[in-house]
């Protein structure tokens, strides 16, 4: 019998319309009611099948589709096309910290977070302790986000995203602005959730990383999987076709 | 829709977490907390009563002018304020609409339900000024009146209509905003507008006299369709008795069959903005997080 897939796409598209105009009336009255607005397409017809327990990391070129494809997984966005189905409570780490309102402290954005994530109050305050502890931020848990560095903001959005229920935990990119010390711990941290069977969807531009921690890797490109498999004869493929077409470019460019 | 619904209700912790945290802002960063935005009420009325009688001394004016007065400010206010946060909202938690996945509809409904808490407290404060009011009265004059008519329990039905509009429209005005940053200059000027067209600073009833002749109860129908004008008006003819103007003497008339009228309309009438916004934020949720 074949698994049950935790995350299924088929045939997914996802185009945006990114408007080139800034948001004022006056723009739209004097347009006659039509905005110059660019269509990105993102994602050309992914297909994919992760199994629950592994943990993927995406690899790619930028705008080929790999934080398109996070936000849809984490519900951010809507298929334009195509099925998208997720099996799970996901706990997504997109970019810059979690979803943080720069208003609210440290502790009032964790309290949000934790609900948003599924988790009750009463749950959210047991594990309390063990966020802060992981985040190291006990004199800035009361300050505004707003008065914290790059680096804390990631701190906090990781250890919310380790400190939930969730069943899959999806990181964007994120994990480059930690220090070498904080990226251990989450390593150390993503390592335990694997053996305690969560499913880990991540990118990576760091490809140590990824053939450290993924079981699996897929290396994207135009919206679409260019190959899927063992994370090192990916990351292998992937370097010396990233490597191949800079020293095309580089040979055929002419300098003045 | 259903589908949506549920989403709602599951989320319903975090609806109450952003309503909490909407009051915490509001009553938490200024000294006298809780008491100053109840006392933004008092004040206004304080201004306007001062005015309209010492100074302009309008025809309209009546014995304890200020508790009719203060009877319309505050549905106003939480008219106004509501809409003028929502043009707000969405842009505040935009950073978590952009990273997290909650069903959108909550930023604006805790926006309404924060506001609707709040014109709850107001209408407290209301009732402690009017029965202040009679105490001075029997002070002074030695004679009591309680000016709180029994109807006061059928507030909760403008109350509640007036929230249907709100809702309905901070739908609308939420999602504008967030594509046109001058939505929120439009609706600062609309209110500014609307506010001499609903029954605050003068009665509904004078509309039909002042009119010109025979047109009086055609503008009237008018006036009263606006469902603004027609919730103020219920919310104070059912709270305050009829009462005599000085220089006329004429006496503004009870909560009558024609009002009635007029407030039922006023509930259909919200009831289609508040579907309709409902709706207009419903196919538009999706994109929100994909605004440019």
């Amino acid at each position: 019998m074949e698994r049950q897939p935790i995350i299924e796409a088929r045939n997914l598209e996802k185009e945006f319309r990114i408007r080139m105009h800034q948001g004022s009336l006056k723009a739209f009255v004097l347009s006659g009611g039509k905005l110059r607005t660019q269509l990105v397409h993102a994602l050309r017809g992914l297909d994919l099948k992760i199994y629950p327990g592994e943990s993927v990391a995406l690899v790619g070129r930028n705008g080929s589709g790999k934080s398109t494809f996070l936000s849809l997984v984490a519900r951010i966005y809507r298929p334009t096309s195509g099925t998208l189905e997720v099996h799970g409570q996901v706990a997504p780490l997109l970019e810059l910290g979690a979803g943080f309102h720069i208003d609210l402290t440290g502790r009032e954005n964790v309290e949000l977070n934790g609900v948003i994530l599924g988790l009750t109050r009463q749950e959210v305050a047991e594990r309390l302790d063990s966020i802060v502890d992981f985040a190291e931020l006990h004199e800035f848990f009361d300050a505004p986000l707003r008065t914290y560095s790059s680096g804390m903001a990631l701190r906090l959005g990781f250890a919310i995203a380790v400190n939930t229920k969730a069943d899959i935990l999806v990181v964007d990119e994120a994990l480059a602005v930690g220090d070498e010390e904080f990226q251990e711990k989450c390593f150390a941290k993503i390592e335990e959730l694997k053996r305690a069977g969560k499913t880990i969807l991540f990118v990576s531009h760091e490809m140590t990383d990824v053939t450290r921690t993924a079981t699996r890797a897929i290396w994207m490109e135009h919206g679409k999987v260019r190959l899927d498999g063992e994370p090192h004869a990916v990351v292998e493929e992937y370097l010396r076709d990233a490597h191949h077409e800079t020293q095309e470019r580089v040979t055929h460019s002419k300098w003045y | 829709m259903r589908e949506d619904l549920r989403e709602i209700w599951k989320y319903r912790e975090l609806l109450i977490m952003f309503v909490q945290r909407d009051l915490k802002v509001r009553y938490k960063n200024s000294v006298l907390g809780f008491g100053w935005s109840l006392a933004n009420p008092l004040m206004q009325v304080a201004v306007l009563t001062f005015v309209l009688l010492f100074v302009m001394t309008p025809a309209d004016r009546t014995q304890n002018f200020s508790a009719y007065v203060f009877c319309a400010t505050v549905p106003w206010l939480f008219f106004s304020t509501a809409l003028m946060d929502s043009t707000n909202c969405l842009l505040a938690y935009y950073n978590l609409i952009r990273k997290t996945y909650f069903p959108r509809e909550i930023i604006p409904l805790a926006c309404v339900a924060g506001n609707l808490i709040h014109f709850g407290l107001s209408t407290a404060v209301l009732f402690v000024y009017l029965a202040g009011l009679s105490v001075f009265g029997w002070v002074t004059k030695g004679q009591f009146d309680w000016p709180i008519l029994p109807t006061v329990f059928l507030i909760p039905i403008p109350m509640l209509g007036l929230t249907l509009l709100v809702t309905g429209l901070s739908m609308f005005i939420s999602v504008w905003t967030l594509y046109f940053e001058d939505v929120r200059y439009i609706v600062d000027s609309g209110l500014k507008i609307l506010y001499w067209l609903v029954p605050v600073l003068y009665f509904a009833d004078s509309i039909i006299r002042r009119a010109p002749r025979g047109m009086g109860s055609q503008l009237y129908t008018l006036y009263m369709l606006n469902p603004v004008a027609g919730f103020i008006t219920a919310f104070q003819k059912l709270i305050l008795p009829p009462t005599k103007m000085a220089t006329t003497n004429l006496v503004t008339p009870p909560m009558g069959s024609a009002e009635w009228i007029f407030l039922a309309i006023a509930i259909f009438t919200s009831s289609l903005v508040f579907a309709a916004g409902l709706r207009f934020f419903n196919q538009r949720k999706w994109y929100l997080a994909e605004r440019g």
